[in-house]
């Protein structure tokens, strides 16, 4: 059975205007590393939002982990089950002290002080910042920032992780950390990841890909389908990243035979060995 | 004519236990009609030193001078601002007014101009921006979307026309689609108000493609300073302040390390892709 599963979803911030959302399907399995990528507008927040029951459907249904969001008995429950990271690194931290920070969440889940005691010191050792557990969260970079917000999740023992655009703001070392962080802990610790970006290359290695545009759902597949798509991702206010841009230009320009490579490494491989085929090297 | 910084210093919070030396000993001109790329990682000082250019910051050491107007001095400093247009990160955040119109106008207003000569200044800076004036002049900025509400904070600067632009981040939070027309927004601009522009940005693909020059900062130094091509040669350096490197220059250095011998100082996918083609297609 999916973790979540989002049937039929329309969503209207008011009553009057454009809906935010229409008619979108999708099946979220457990142990997935799902990216959600689309313009500004196209409604992946709001999307995302619904997954935590932060939002409740206009009409259609979202179930997670079993649970109808729109039963409010089941609010708390599936906020356990759901841990959600946002785009400002500043908006999210409630406390002056690092570790008393990633203690908020058990501590209101109401889980016992020793226990609380153990889930915080793993939670920032899975983050790789448990040499900061006594600063102060101010002092500290935007990827730093968000580590902590990641752990402080994490020490709520969720089974589904959701980045929302929690990179948008962070210099390209802090969206590393993060994104190296979210494909750990999907895959040593199989948390279902979902991460909403614009940043197309830190999508190249989630198992799908949903395109989103003008609230709804354009197209998915996994990553080397979606880039080979480029005209469609274009259309979408999208864009592929360089090296895929490159791989193609090659491709059409007959210098480079098919492929679907879409890391850098993979695409650097394949031109060195057309270079290799024709006897250049 | 230029912007004149001689060993600039500036330390946040001196004199207590969390003194931080932001700007160390800094020497840079930014000559009239030049794209610099400034670039360093988070913290390295970039904003710091952009803040002194239009005297926003004033250097507890050294000086900076605006096409000679020495910033430390008020009366030269309200000229010498008028010449540096500065665009912070998310500039979208700080327009204001009612309209779209008035909250352009705001600089031009303090600068003293006309109602008449502002409204032109409007309609020219917001033609620059790639916003049609009959559909946005009276709108409230607050309903215009994320992409257009940040071409109207810059058009608040473009209307003052200054002869130096300075944009802090100008592509943060947009989608692919927003960042490539705020590009090709400031390479217009840049043409049409004969600028200079001096931009800090994270994307080094972005910056390999338009920049003509690259200043490097790293722990409130500048530790690198030269064409584009020159500076992304060194790409071990950069790697080792932690700095990304342009795709382009990426795959190229791969391609040699495998033993296929590309010219140094390709940066950029299309000057790769052509450089690629050209080999491969010889055979």
């Amino acid at each position: 059975m999916a973790i979540i599963s989002v049937q039929d979803l329309t969503f209207n911030y008011t009553e009057s205007g454009f809906p935010a959302l229409s008619n979108v399907s999708l099946e979220i399995e457990k142990g997935e590393f799902l990216a959600i990528v689309g313009h500004n507008g196209s409604g992946k927040s709001t999307l995302a939002k619904h997954f935590n029951g932060l939002l409740t459907p206009t009409s259609g249904k979202v179930y997670v982990c079993g649970m109808d969001t729109a039963d409010e008995n089941n609010s708390l429950d599936i906020k356990r089950h759901v841990g959600m990271v946002f785009q400002n690194p500043d908006n999210q931290i409630v406390t002056t002290v690092v570790e008393d920070d990633v203690a908020f969440g058990p501590e209101n889940l109401g889980v016992p002080s020793d226990e609380i005691r153990k889930r915080v010191d793993e939670a920032l050792v899975s983050v790789g910042m448990k040499k900061y557990a006594q600063a102060a969260p101010h002092m500290l970079s935007g990827g730093q920032k968000q580590r902590i917000a990641i752990a402080g999740m994490l020490a709520m023992h969720p089974d589904i992780l959701v980045l929302d655009e929690a990179t948008a703001m962070l210099d390209p070392m802090g969206r590393r950390e993060i994104t190296d962080i979210a494909r750990k802990l999907n895959k040593e610790n199989g948390i279902t990841v979902i991460m909403i970006t614009q940043h197309m290359d830190e999508v190249t290695y989630a198992d799908r890909v949903v395109v989103m545009k003008n609230g709804k759902i354009e197209f998915e597949g996994d990553p080397k389908r979606v880039f080979s798509q480029s005209a469609r991702l274009t259309g979408a206010g999208l864009d592929v990243p360089p090296a895929v841009a490159l791989r193609n230009k090659l491709i059409c320009e007959h210098a480079l035979a098919p492929t679907n490579a879409v890391d850098t490494e993979e695409i650097t491989d394949d031109i060195y060995r057309e270079f290799v085929k024709r006897g250049i090297v | 004519m230029a912007i004149e910084m001689k060993n600039v210093c500036y330390t946040y919070m001196d004199d207590s236990a969390f003194s931080h030396a932001a700007l160390k000993d800094i020497c840079l001109t930014v000559n009239e009609n030049e794209f610099v790329a400034l670039i360093g990682h988070t913290g390295s000082g970039k904003s710091t030193l952009i803040s002194h250019m239009n005297g926003l910051m004033q250097p507890q050491s050294g000086k900076v001078t605006v096409d000679g107007l020495d910033m430390s001095d008020k009366l030269k400093r309200k000229e010498g601002r008028t010449r540096v247009g500065m665009v912070f990160q998310y500039p979208e955040y700080q327009l204001f007014e009612e309209t779209v119109k008035k909250d352009i106008a705001f600089g031009p207003h303090n600068m003293g101009l006309s109602d008449e000569e502002c409204d032109e200044r409007v309609r020219e800076a917001m033609e620059l921006v790639g916003l049609s004036y009959e559909k946005f002049a009276d709108k409230s900025p607050f309903d215009l979307s994320g992409g257009e509400r940040r071409r109207a904070a810059l058009a608040g600067i473009i209307a003052m026309r200054p002869k130096y632009l300075v944009l802090d981040e100008p592509m943060a939070g947009l989608d692919p689609m927003g960042r490539r027309r705020i590009l090709d927004t400031v390479i217009s601009l840049r043409s049409a108000l004969h600028c200079a522009v001096v931009m800090v940005s994270h994307s080094m693909d972005d910056v390999a493609r338009i920049a003509e020059r690259v200043v490097v900062m790293h722990e409130g130094s500048i530790v690198m300073d030269g064409a584009v091509s020159e500076v992304f040669t060194h790409t071990e350096k950069l790697r080792e302040i932690g700095l990304e490197i342009p795709t382009a220059a990426r795959i190229a250095d791969g391609l040699r390390m495998r033993g296929v011998d590309v010219p140094k100082g390709i940066c950029t996918i299309e000057a790769l892709s052509e450089y690629l083609t050209g080999r491969l297609k010889k055979c």
